[in-house]
Order: structure tokens, then C-alpha cells, then sequence
């Protein structure tokens, strides 16, 4: 058990900076996730503190010893870390079985072989692979050699458990049952854990302590409640599924409540400001497409967070209808739970044409629009069935999390 | 998506302490660097290696100024191009044969070429010799019994039919083992999509298939070209007799011919060889974009095959055929001529030859000497080739590119032309003169004249082990060194023996190398096959020490095998035992050693 600080770590590429000045807690027996999208440098912070890189500049402690220390020229290699690491790949040594894989790091430890028999048979009964400990490890299908790989990185006791995008070579269905292993196999054992993931739904539901990264810095760190709905930053909100925007300006600030008039507008919503706001200042109203619902356009009478929108395209999508809006100019999605699930009566009958389009007021946020540059070169995010951005390997986009070629 | 995150998964941890690179680059430097160097400056030098000389550019001059040097030039693109032609096409067309038609005989082409390929060209060279050269050979043979008349050369193969014919049976197995994978990598719909559009099975194999190999065939016949060049033994087997020089035969004339070895023409003379082949390698990598078309190989597609109707049983003639003049005729003139106490004398057939050798010190030596350079040879280049690699692969150190750059510059050093270049290195410098004349010479040239061919086939099998295995075995406690032996070494193990061998016996069975080196204390078979035959005019005893080098690698091969087997069976056997789940009633009974073994061992 240990706790993991980071002190200005800098790791460079060339001119490329992957991680820059980066400073990370990780408190005894927390699970923290690096969360964010390619590149942005969570990768290699987590190879930084598992030995695997050497950094340019700054500190990586466990447990109060000093790692590396490149002021110092200080640096323990991994093997002399006592950390566990779970690989994208799973890594597993196709020359031998799963019991010696799982316990390799033991012989390594000079564990008399006796104790190593014990531990070994506790380790696979823990992940459920007793039956399976004299097959080759290759043979064994995705999940189970995913649980094999845990079984590896736990069988020593290390002081710091490392997880590189742990889940994201399995199905979606087993994403869910393995995450929720996970998640026991951390509650048991209590060992510092850190996860690098792109995939919010993961670091959501396997962490209590979410750190999203952009550009080898920290951009939030929050509870996964915090970062999921309240964001302070366009970029985290853009990330965690605030898949919808409209542009506007500032025309009062309230109460910790901010109202802003949507461009080409008279309307005027009512909404959480994401950061200081001045007056007159253009923001990106940030939404949830499923927190946008659509109403027929008669009851239209311009009352706050009611804007006046025309139906571009509807599509059914069993659960949910999905409105293509077009709000003075602008696109915006809406996310509709349909009638089959017993929702808003109106999807069923909204079709095309002009409706009335209504914000949410406690989901809505503003942040200021000097980002709008950075915006408009990223595409927005396609939205999956459940209205969340998709990650960006399903769109078969290159990314260092997924198919690298290695 | 940006440049960081492509590399946050580049070369990670200093696999090689720089110590171990360091001396991996020395020695790979002077093993490599060396003779090249030496070479060079060799062809400005007045005298021979090891005496007191100036520099002077009268050799060069000599040399360049000399009509026959063009012809020579001439003769070898002539030659080398011929036989590439010839190999390609053969080449194309038993690839396409097993990938894509129903011809009975296909699933024999593979095994045979593989036989082809492994058997030295100076066999070959020396067999045809026998069969068509002589009035004696199985070939006039039959075509006196034929025509009739006198016992007379009627098919001749000292000239340039016979030296292209004997060169091209050589070539086409190597065409066909780099093709074969790209042949069946073609992707099956792009065919299948144009004979759709209405394109016949001929002119979509023309305009289609040919096109989509095009890439591969015109750096396979660069390449190809490239090699041929530098090819000393059928020419010199073949084309000497009938007055037919290219480069490798006329360097050798050059030291060999005369009264006394012109080693400042020879050089001279090899820098021109040299500077064109790299001038032809830097085309290629400039005009193909450096791509290496060989290993285009891919999935193959278990597709449906195109049924060639009565032409299946012209393509298994063809089949026939070429193992017919590319094995069984020239194992057979051996194998008889071994058996004749004189050759051509065809009614008594006795050990004699075979009891004459082995009561010879000289040649029981060069068995030995073979043998150990063979073995010893192959291993050395196959683990250096491995170092070489891994270094490359995994070290972060700007040094890391250095020794794969050295190692593949010796691609543009033909056998020839190193040998003379480590005659050059080995005599110039009072420490290494030493080594002359002895057997280790021949090997250190060796092994560096196959190093290249060695880190070919490992660098494929260095790429197909995944970095994180390496990085899960450091982070559970296995320091660098602990991380090759137990995770590298055993995944690298069944490619590492397979390059041993075929490094092992490129390396038994090579003359071009050897010719200049191995002397009467040193011999190597090759070596004494050669002068046996062409100097001594003791053919029988060439054909019967052929035979026991072919006997000797043969053996070798299905001991080898054997035991890799036997090894195999031994682990899965034990890694049977211990299937049964033992815990935790079986603690303590010492069955954890036995996984250690596995594990481990």
C-alpha cells in the first residue's frame, strides 16, 4: 500500500512534449484514473511511474521512496518498483502455462515454491481461473486472459497496481462484467491503483478519483460525479458527452446563475457558468443531447431556456428519437426518449418543421468561446445510441490506445 | 492526434546497457568495417598485403583503362540478367501454380525447392560439369548412344547456354521462396472483381495479378540482379573453361592465375563491382521508396481453385521436369561418379573413391574443418545477428542503427571480393596476421559474409515479439539481462535454430569466400572439392566428398530435428503432468520445481 506522488513531470519526445510539468496525488488504496483522448499524454505518465520511461524532468515517488528523480539522476528500474502492471495487450508469455505466468513474479522474489503453490491457487481462484492453471496462456480467450494478466500483477502484494486501457480489447458486454471485477478485486485487496483510460464509461465506473488529461497536463480532477456533471472546462464537457453547443453572449449574470442570448436570437437561457464569466462575453452554451427536448412549436410564448428551433431530421432509435435541430443557423441534437419507453408523448408526433426547442437549465453551461477556434477543428463528437460520444476507435480513427501496430 | 502520442510507445527501456552496445558496435565495426576499409585502400597500394609498399594509382589506372575489364562488365550483366529473367519468370510461374491452380503434383513444388535452394551451387555446378562436359558425363553419354559414333562432348555445357542454364536451375528456387508469399497475398477479390467485369482468366492474370506484383518483381529482379553480380562458383566451374569471365571469376584470375596474385588489379577491380552494386541498391531504395517487396507476405486466402482443365498435366510435367535437371540429374551424375573408380568408366562401381578420402588427412580435415565452420559458423552469425537486431529494435542509443548499417553494407560485398577484402585486413595488420592461414580466418569472413542472410531471418522473428511481453517481465522483477534469457530467448528459440541451420549450411557449403583463404592447413571442402576437380582432375573424389558434405548436412538436419522434437514433446509432457489443479492439497511436493523447469528452461 502506498501513495503516489508525480512533482513536475516532464517527459519529451523529440519536440514533441508528452507530458508537461504534470502534478498527481494518488492516496493509499485509491483507484485513480487517467482519463482523456489520445495523445493528451496519460500514457506515458503511467509508463513514467511504472519505470518503463525515463522522465526528462521531475520527481515519481511510492510510498514516500523516490522512483526517479531526473534533477538527481536518480532512477529505479521497474523490476525494483514492487508494482504490478496489467498490459493493453495482456502480455501474457505464450511459452508458458497460466499458473507459471502467474507465477513468474514470485520466482523472481525467490518465494520458496511451496508459497508460491499457495499464492499462485489463490490468485486464480480470485479472478475464477483455478480449472485453467496448466493450459498455455495463449489459449485462453480474451477475458480470461485479461483476468490471467490480474492474477500476474496481484500475485506479488505490490505497493501500486498499474491498469493500461484494461478493458479495452474486450466486448461490451464483458467491459461491463470485467469492470465490475475490477472494482471488487480493489475493494479486497485495497491496493493503489492507476488506470489510464480514454473511455469515460470506464474511468467512470472503476475509479473514485477521475483526472482527465489534455496536452501532458491535468484539466480536471474530480470524483467521477464531479467531472460527469459539472465540468469545469469546454474541452472535460466536450469529453464526458456534452455532445451538443449553441454560441451566445452574456447579457446578465444572476445568482450564480448566468443568462445568455443564443446568437441570431432574442431568447435568452438560463444556465450554469463553467468558469468566471464577464459580462457581454461570447460563450458556448455546452449541452447533453438527451438533455434537449423538443415540444410542439404552438406553445411557444419565449420564456427563458425556450428557443425556437426547425426539424432538420428525425430518427427513430427504439429508445430514443434523435432530433436534428436547426436553431437560428445552428446544430444542435436532441436526444428524445421515444414512446416506447413511455416518454415525452410529443416525440411520436413531432415530426418536421418549426418546434419549440427547451435547455435544460441545471445541465446547461457556459464557457467562454476563446476556445471556439480549437472547436471548430474538431469535428463534434458522433453520438453513440446512448448519447454518448462514441470513442474515438470505434470511428476507426488512429489513436495510441487502440490498434497501435507494435 | 499528435506526435507524442504516436511515440509514447516508441523505444522505451535501455534494453542494452550502453556498455553492451558499445562492444556490440566495436566488434561488429571491426568484423565489418574492417575489410572494407582495408579493400579500399588496398587498390591503391604497390604491393601485396603485409609487404612495404606506396600508394599509387597504377593498379586503378591498369585496371580501368583495360578493355577486357568492359567486357568483363558486359559478360556479368549479361549473365546475371539472363539468369534473373529466367528464374523470375520460372519463379512466377511455380508460385502461381501452388497458389492458385488444381495441378496434381503442386504440394511437391514447396519441399523441392526448399531441397534446391539448400544444395550449394558449386553441387550443382560441379554435377554438370560431369554430365555435360565431359565425353564421360551421363548426358554425352546417352546422346552417343543416340546418335551413335565416337564417345565425344555433344552437349557442352562450358559455354554461355550451359553457364546461364546451370545458373538459372539456382535461382529460380530463391525467386519462388520470395514470391511464393506475395503470390498468395494477392487479394482474391480484386480478381474475382475483374472477372466480373467480364475479363477473361488470362488477361486478368495479365492485366490484373502481373500489375498488383509488379512492386515485388521489379525489386525481387533488382535485388536478384544485384546478387548474381557477385556470384563466383558456376563461373568459375562453367564459364573459365570456355573463356567466359565476369567480375568474381576475373578477381580470382587475377590472384590466382598468374605467376604471382595481382592483389592491387584485384581490388581495383572489386571497387568497380562494388560501386555498381551500390549504385543499383541506392536505385532501387530511391525508385521503390526503400520498401522491402520481399516480405510482402500476408494472410493467404484458403480461395477456391481455378481448375486449368488438361493444362494441370503440362504444369506437372513442368513440375517434373525442373526437379528432373535440378536434383535428380545432378544427384545422380554424383552419386555415380562417386561410385566409378574412374570416372566415366561405367562398368565397376566400388567404394574405392569414398576409402581413398577418408585414409586422406587432408580431406578428413576439411570434413572437420566444414563441419566445425558449419556449425560453429552459423551459430555465431545467427546470435550475432540476433544482438544486432534487438539492439536495433530496442535500445534508445543514437549508436543503436550503427552495427544493422554495418551488417547490411556487407549486402553490397560479394564472397569474393570480402575474402579478399579480409585478406587485405588480416595480413595489413601485425596482430590479426597471426590468424592467417588458420581456420578461424575462414570463419570470422564467413560469418560475415552471412551475417546479412542471418538477420533477415531473425529481424522477422525480433518483430514478432511483442515489446510489452518484455516491459510484463521487467515490471514483475526480472532485471534486463534475466528479461532476455527467460522471456526473449525462449520466443526467439525455434526461429534462432532454424537460421542456425540454414546459415550453418550457406556457410559449409560456400567456396566464394573461402577460395581465397583456405589453404592447405585450413581447408574447407568446398575448397578441396574445387581443386580436386578443376586442378587435380580427381573428379570421382570431388563427387564422392560432395556426397559426404550432402550426406553430412542431410543427417544433420534430421538429427536436428529430431531432438527439436523430442524437446517439444518433453515440455508439453510435463506441462501435461502438472495440468491437474493441485492446490492447495498439493503444497509442498516439490511440484513447483518442475514448474520452474518449464518455466525457466
Amino acid at each position: 500500500m502506498a501513495e503516489v506522488r508525480v512533482e513536475r513531470l516532464t517527459k519529451r519526445y523529440g519536440s514533441a512534449t508528452a507530458v508537461d510539468e504534470l502534478d498527481l496525488t494518488v492516496r493509499d488504496g485509491e483507484f485513480l484514473t487517467l482519463l482523456g483522448p489520445s495523445g493528451c499524454g496519460k500514457t506515458t505518465t503511467l509508463r513514467c511511474i511504472a519505470g518503463l520511461e525515463e522522465p526528462d524532468a521531475g520527481t515519481v515517488s511510492i510510498g514516500g521512496r523516490v522512483m526517479s528523480a531526473s534533477e538527481r539522476k536518480l532512477f529505479v528500474r521497474p523490476e525494483r518498483r514492487d508494482i504490478g502492471m496489467v498490459f493493453q495487450s495482456y502480455a501474457l508469455w505464450p511459452h508458458m502455462t497460466v499458473s507459471a505466468n502467474v507465477a513468474y513474479p514470485l520466482k523472481l522474489r525467490r518465494v520458496p515454491s511451496a508459497e508460491r503453490d499457495r499464492r499462485v491457487g489463490e490468485m486464480l481462484e480470485l479472478v475464477g481461473l483455478a480449472e485453467f492453471a496448466g493450459r498455455s496462456a495463449t489459449s485462453l480467450s480474451g477475458g480470461q486472459q485479461q483476468r490471467v494478466a490480474v492474477a500476474r500483477a496481484l500475485v506479488s502484494a505490490p505497493r501500486v497496481l498499474l491498469f493500461d486501457e484494461p478493458l479495452s480489447n474486450l466486448d461490451t458486454r464483458l467491459r461491463a462484467t470485467m469492470g465490475a471485477e475490477l472494482r471488487a478485486i480493489h475493494a479486497r485487496t485495497g491496493t493503489t491503483s492507476i488506470c489510464v483510460t480514454h473511455d469515460q464509461t470506464e474511468a467512470l465506473t472503476l475509479s473514485d478519483r477521475v483526472v482527465v488529461m489534455r496536452d501532458g497536463r491535468v484539466e480536471q480532477a474530480g470524483t467521477p460525479e464531479e467531472i460527469f456533471v459539472t465540468p469545469r472546462t469546454r474541452f472535460v464537457a466536450h469529453f464526458v458527452g456534452f455532445d451538443a453547443a449553441l454560441p451566445g453572449r452574456v447579457v446578465e449574470l444572476d445568482g450564480g446563475m448566468a443568462y445568455v442570448r443564443i446568437d441570431g436570437t432574442d431568447r435568452v437561457v438560463r444556465c450554469r457558468p463553467g468558469s468566471d464569466l464577464p459580462l457581454d462575453a461570447a460563450v458556448d452554451l455546452m449541452l447533453r443531447s438527451s438533455a434537449v427536448s423538443v415540444q410542439p412549436a404552438e406553445h411557444d410564448d419565449g420564456a427563458l431556456n425556450r428557443v425556437p428551433g426547425v426539424v432538420v431530421d428525425r430518427a427513430f432509435q427504439g429508445e430514443t428519437v434523435q432530433f436534428t435541430l436547426d436553431v437560428a443557423g445552428h446544430r444542435l441534437l436532441a436526444q428524445v426518449p421515444s414512446h416506447a419507453t413511455g416518454g415525452q408523448a410529443e416525440a411520436g408526433r413531432i415530426d418536421e418543421g418549426p418546434v419549440e426547442v427547451v435547455l435544460p437549465e441545471a445541465g446547461a453551461f457556459a464557457f467562454l468561446a476563446e476556445h471556439r477556434a480549437h472547436a471548430a477543428e474538431r469535428p463534434a463528437a458522433p453520438v453513440g445510441p446512448t448519447g454518448l460520444p462514441l470513442p474515438a476507435d470505434d470511428l476507426g480513427l488512429p489513436t495510441t490506445l487502440g490498434g497501435d501496430p507494435r | 492526434m499528435n506526435a507524442a502520442a504516436s511515440e509514447a510507445r516508441l523505444p522505451s527501456l535501455r534494453r542494452l546497457p550502453p556498455p553492451a552496445l558499445v562492444a556490440l558496435t566495436v566488434v561488429v565495426l571491426v568484423l565489418f568495417g574492417l575489410p572494407i576499409v582495408m579493400l579500399l585502400a588496398g587498390a591503391f597500394r604497390s604491393a601485396p598485403p603485409g609487404s612495404a609498399g606506396q600508394w599509387t594509382f597504377s593498379a586503378v589506372a591498369a585496371v580501368y583503362s583495360d578493355a577486357d575489364t568492359y567486357r568483363t562488365l558486359g559478360n556479368s550483366v549479361v549473365l546475371s540478367a539472363s539468369q534473373h529473367l529466367v528464374g523470375i519468370a520460372l519463379g512466377v510461374f511455380f508460385a502461381w501454380i501452388v497458389a492458385r491452380t488444381n495441378t496434381p503434383l503442386r504440394r511437391l513444388i514447396t519441399p523441392m525447392m526448399v531441397v534446391v535452394f539448400a544444395i550449394p551451387n558449386l553441387f550443382v555446378a560441379i554435377s554438370y560439369g560431369l554430365l555435360a562436359g565431359s565425353p564421360n558425363g551421363l548426358v554425352n553419354d546417352l546422346a552417343v548412344d543416340l546418335l551413335g559414333g565416337r564417345p565425344r562432348v555433344v552437349v557442352d555445357v562450358y559455354s554461355w547456354w550451359g553457364l546461364i542454364f546451370v545458373s538459372s536451375l539456382k535461382v529460380v528456387p530463391v525467386m519462388y521462396l520470395l514470391l511464393l508469399g506475395p503470390v498468395l497475398a494477392l487479394n482474391r477479390s480484386l480478381e474475382e472483381a475483374a472477372v466480373m467485369a467480364g475479363s477473361g482468366r488470362a488477361r486478368t492474370f495479365l492485366r490484373i495479378q502481373l500489375p498488383l506484383l509488379a512492386p515485388v518483381l521489379s525489386g525481387l529482379a533488382v535485388l536478384g540482379f544485384v546478387v548474381g553480380l557477385g556470384l563466383l562458383d558456376t563461373p568459375l566451374i562453367l564459364g573459365v573453361p570456355a573463356d567466359i569471365y565476369v567480375f568474381p571469376s576475373r578477381i580470382y584470375s587475377y590472384l590466382a592465375g598468374g605467376t604471382s596474385p595481382r592483389y592491387a588489379e584485384a581490388s581495383a577491380l572489386s571497387l568497380l563491382l562494388v560501386a555498381l552494386i551500390l549504385l543499383l541498391v541506392l536505385a532501387r531504395a530511391r525508385f521503390l521508396g526503400g520498401r522491402d517487396f520481399t516480405t510482402l507476405t500476408g494472410k493467404s486466402y484458403s480461395s477456391e481453385r481455378w481448375d486449368i482443365g488438361a493444362w494441370k498435366w503440362a504444369c506437372s510435367a513442368a513440375i517434373v521436369v525442373f526437379a528432373f535437371f535440378a536434383l535428380v540429374l545432378p544427384a545422380g551424375q554424383l552419386l555415380v561418379g562417386s561410385l566409378q573408380p574412374i570416372f566415366g568408366v561405367s562398368d565397376k562401381y566400388n567404394l574405392d573413391n569414398y576409402r581413398t578420402l577418408l585414409e586422406d588427412s587432408t580431406a578428413v580435415g576439411a570434413i572437420g574443418n566444414t563441419l566445425l565452420i558449419g556449425v560453429v559458423g552459423g551459430f555465431v552469425a545467427t546470435t550475432l545477428a540476433l544482438f544486432v537486431a534487438y539492439a536495433a529494435r530496442r535500445s534508445r542509443s543514437r549508436l543503436r542503427r550503427l552495427p544493422e548499417l554495418s551488417v547490411w553494407l556487407v549486402v553490397a560485398f560479394p564472397g569474393i571480393v570480402l575474402g579478399l577484402g579480409t585478406v587485405w585486413a588480416y595480413l595489413s595488420i601485425p596482430v590479426l596476421r597471426q590468424l592467417y592461414g588458420s581456420l578461424w580466418i575462414v570463419l570470422i569472413a564467413l560469418v560475415v559474409f552471412i551475417s546479412p542472410t542471418a538477420g533477415r531471418a531473425i529481424d522477422g522473428a525480433v518483430v514478432q515479439i511483442d515489446r510489452e511481453l518484455e516491459e510484463a517481465a521487467r515490471i514483475s522483477g526480472a532485471s534486463a539481462t534475466r528479461t532476455l534469457i527467460g522471456v526473449v530467448a525462449r520466443l526467439i528459440a525455434p526461429a534462432f535454430l532454424a537460421t542456425w541451420f540454414v546459415t550453418g549450411v550457406a556457410v559449409a557449403g560456400n567456396l566464394d569466400v573461402s577460395i581465397l583463404l583456405s589453404g592447405p592447413g585450413n581447408q574447407t571442402v568446398p575448397v578441396l572439392t574445387y581443386n580436386y576437380y578443376s586442378q587435380n582432375g580427381q573428379t570421382e573424389q570431388a563427387a564422392a566428398l560432395l556426397c559426404i558434405l550432402m550426406a553430412i548436412v542431410a543427417a544433420l538436419f534430421v538429427v536436428g530435428r529430431g531432438l527439436y522434437a523430442l524437446v517439444g514433446a518433453v515440455l508439453a509432457h510435463r506441462r501435461r503432468r502438472k495440468d491437474r489443479p493441485q492446490w492447495p492439497a498439493d503444497v509442498g511436493t516439490g511440484r513447483g520445481r518442475r514448474a520452474e523447469v518449464i518455466a525457466g528452461g
